[in-house]
């Protein structure tokens, strides 16, 4: 009983400190008022006004369109980067790779966009491309920095499987085409799957970068949210968030629940 | 087919394996290897840590390219072969079963292109061969340890391959279940009439399976042949050593001739020996003893050749059988090993003289 009431106790500032944030956020999305200053009743009228606001809808779609163009691609080149770290023990440059693919998980946003943003101005000069800022490149520079973190996922999985069986599918007939997508690929797979969500959202809450690298057309939903608040932050965006939030929540229920069924099927 | 192929006879070994090298950065883990099995034969290759055992069968199988040298079966050259086109399976030592895989999908994974009733005709037929009808649709890890490894031998035998390379098919199992798998090994190997080449570090194992043994050192085979001959016959000190325990006297050879040889020990004492010598008379030679042929005989005339008086330093009960340290007169250590009788009766207590005995064909003369 007494280290019950201890543990609640250390437990119950840090939930606070952690949560209370986003409960006074999900509040305040019910608040029949405009201004953040007190409770005036509950209201849907947020919910309304966020249904109708097309162009914060709009947002929302190009992100999440860009963010599994950019989770796509991360994963990819993800995969073929931490195959190349977990199977091959000695190539000629591997130290600076190791090293290159490491860097985006240090370097701050500021300086990534800042660099692809003149990477792309250089290339527009020198061979017309790309010709308008936009969804290409955002896709691009976010599949520059997220591709590391599926590396890193990919190769933690992979150097937990033993080598020898992938030595064994070539013993049994596999050419390396055949092992790659009977045995090496379904052994990375929840490793890809993890990758791909990592990127997902990764790519979702990037403004930094998003900023330096966009164009006049495309504006991503951080970028719309962040830029509304110069005018005035009403409910509207909490009710978003809230949204938000829920479909997340909803996102990590299914995929526990789905691995607790595997788990239990192979009990 | 090789030239010397003719009347179903075929003259060249099923496996033949030639001036083999194969260094890693600058250690050389094959020097120049020769090996030739026969078809149908349990070849059991043993050897220490880094002998280069592990290496050669990753040769055959193809996952090393050797530096030098040339690996040949059933009369092809397959030295420059990739693994998925050699007609040889492997059985790892960590069973390698793909773990999102079925029993039954693991089994049929080497016989895609057979017509599907084919597959599962076989996959069929080899879970019975291995004793798992009925666990097809198990998961790996839903298996006993002795079950996975019959499921690995059963996957790595599904293509019926001209030569199957088990790398310590056993070490994973415990005491009691290996002793019986390597008899069910044993039976199967001699059933299907499969070529079998097996890596292991056990000796027991080496002994027990072995139609024949080779011995590995230092990237070379140290000697090879039948269990018997390399358990009584060494042919070197390493051999005797490394199979089997062995009490190695150093002495000089005063006589010998077809029949046999006569030794001094620089201990004090003779030796005479059943085979002749392998170095000049007054040359130096080692002579191996067995613990377990040598025998205890109540203390009788010192000076007769192949009796040493000694004294117990150190005797150990091992169930079947005694283990004693003898220590002769100058301090060397002589290891005897005795069944044991009727009991613990005649246990004899440190510090007592016994004379050791052995018979002139028990005493095995190496060049020194």
């Amino acid at each position: 009983m007494h280290r019950r009431a201890l543990l609640t106790l250390g437990l119950l500032p840090g939930l606070l400190f952690l949560y209370l944030p986003i409960i006074l956020l999900v509040l305040f999305s019910f608040n029949d008022a405009r201004l953040l200053t007190g409770w005036a009743g509950f209201s849907w009228r947020w919910y309304a006004a966020l249904w109708h606001d097309r162009a914060l809808i709009e947002a929302a779609l190009l992100s999440l369109q860009v963010a599994a163009l950019a989770a796509t691609g991360a994963t990819l080149v993800g995969l073929a980067a931490g195959l190349a770290l977990a199977r091959f023990a000695r190539f000629p440059g591997r130290a600076a790779f190791t090293a290159a693919l490491a860097a985006p998980l240090v370097l701050p946003d500021v300086l990534i966009g800042l660099s692809l943003l003149l990477l792309f101005v250089a290339t527009e000069s020198a061979i017309g491309w790309p010709h308008n800022r936009g969804v290409a490149t955002i896709v691009l520079a976010h599949v520059t920095f997220s591709l590391s973190y599926v590396a890193v996922v990919v190769q933690a999985r992979l150097a937990d499987t033993d080598p020898a069986l992938e030595e064994a599918a070539a013993d049994l007939g596999a050419p390396p085409w055949r092992v790659f997508l009977a045995v090496t690929l379904p052994l990375a797979a929840p490793a890809l799957l993890s990758g791909w969500l990592l990127a997902f959202t990764l790519s979702l809450d990037d403004l930094v970068v998003a900023s330096f690298v966009s164009g006049p057309g495309a504006s991503t939903l951080p970028m719309v949210v962040f830029s509304s608040l110069h005018l005035g932050a009403t409910p509207e965006l909490d009710a978003l968030a809230t949204v938000m939030l829920a479909i997340c929540a909803a996102a990590l229920a299914i995929a526990g629940r789905i691995g607790v069924a595997r788990r239990r099927r192979r009990l | 087919m090789g030239p010397l192929q003719g009347g179903g006879l075929t003259l060249e070994p099923h496996l033949r394996v030639r001036g083999v090298r194969k260094h890693f950065a600058d250690v050389a883990a094959l020097d120049g290897l020769d090996l030739d099995v026969q078809r149908g034969e349990m070849f059991v290759l043993v050897g220490g840590s880094g002998s280069g055992k592990t290496t050669l069968l990753r040769c055959i199988a193809g996952f090393e390219r050797p530096d030098d040298g040339t690996i040949r079966l059933a009369g092809r050259d397959m030295t420059a072969l990739p693994p998925y086109r050699r007609p040889v399976n492997t059985m790892f030592q960590s069973y390698a079963l793909f773990p999102h895989l079925s029993v039954a999908r693991n089994v049929a994974f080497g016989l895609r292109g057979l017509p599907r009733g084919e597959v599962e005709a076989r996959v069929a037929e080899m879970l019975g061969l291995v004793r798992l009808e009925g666990y097809g649709e198990r998961r790996p890890d839903q298996l006993s340890g002795g079950q996975q490894q019959r499921v690995a031998l059963a996957r790595a035998l599904a293509r019926r391959p001209e030569l199957l390379l088990l790398d310590e098919p056993l070490s994973a199992l415990d005491r009691n279940l290996r002793e019986a798998t390597r008899q069910e090994l044993s039976a199967l190997q001699r059933r299907l009439g499969v070529t079998f080449v097996l890596v292991t570090h056990d000796q027991e194992e080496a002994l027990t399976l072995a139609t024949r043994i080779g011995v590995m050192q230092a990237g070379r085979l140290a000697q090879v042949g039948t269990p018997a001959d390399i358990y009584e016959r060494p042919a070197s000190r390493f051999v005797a050593e490394f199979l089997g325990a062995a009490n190695i006297l150093r002495g000089v050879v005063r006589a010998s001739d077809a029949g046999g040889a006569l030794i001094a020990l620089s201990t004090g004492g003779q030796v005479q020996s059943a085979m002749p010598a392998p170095a000049a008379v007054g040359h130096p030679v080692d002579v191996v003893l067995r613990p377990e042929r040598l025998t205890l005989v109540p203390a009788g005339p010192a000076a007769q050749p192949n009796r040493l008086d000694a004294r117990v330093a150190h005797a150990a009960y091992r169930g079947e059988a005694l283990s004693l340290t003898l220590h002769l007169a100058d301090g060397t250590a002589l290891r005897v090993t005795r069944p044991l009788g009727d009991g613990l009766a005649d246990l004899p207590a440190a510090g007592e003289a016994l004379t050791v005995a052995w018979s002139p064909a028990a005493a095995v003369l190496l060049t020194a």
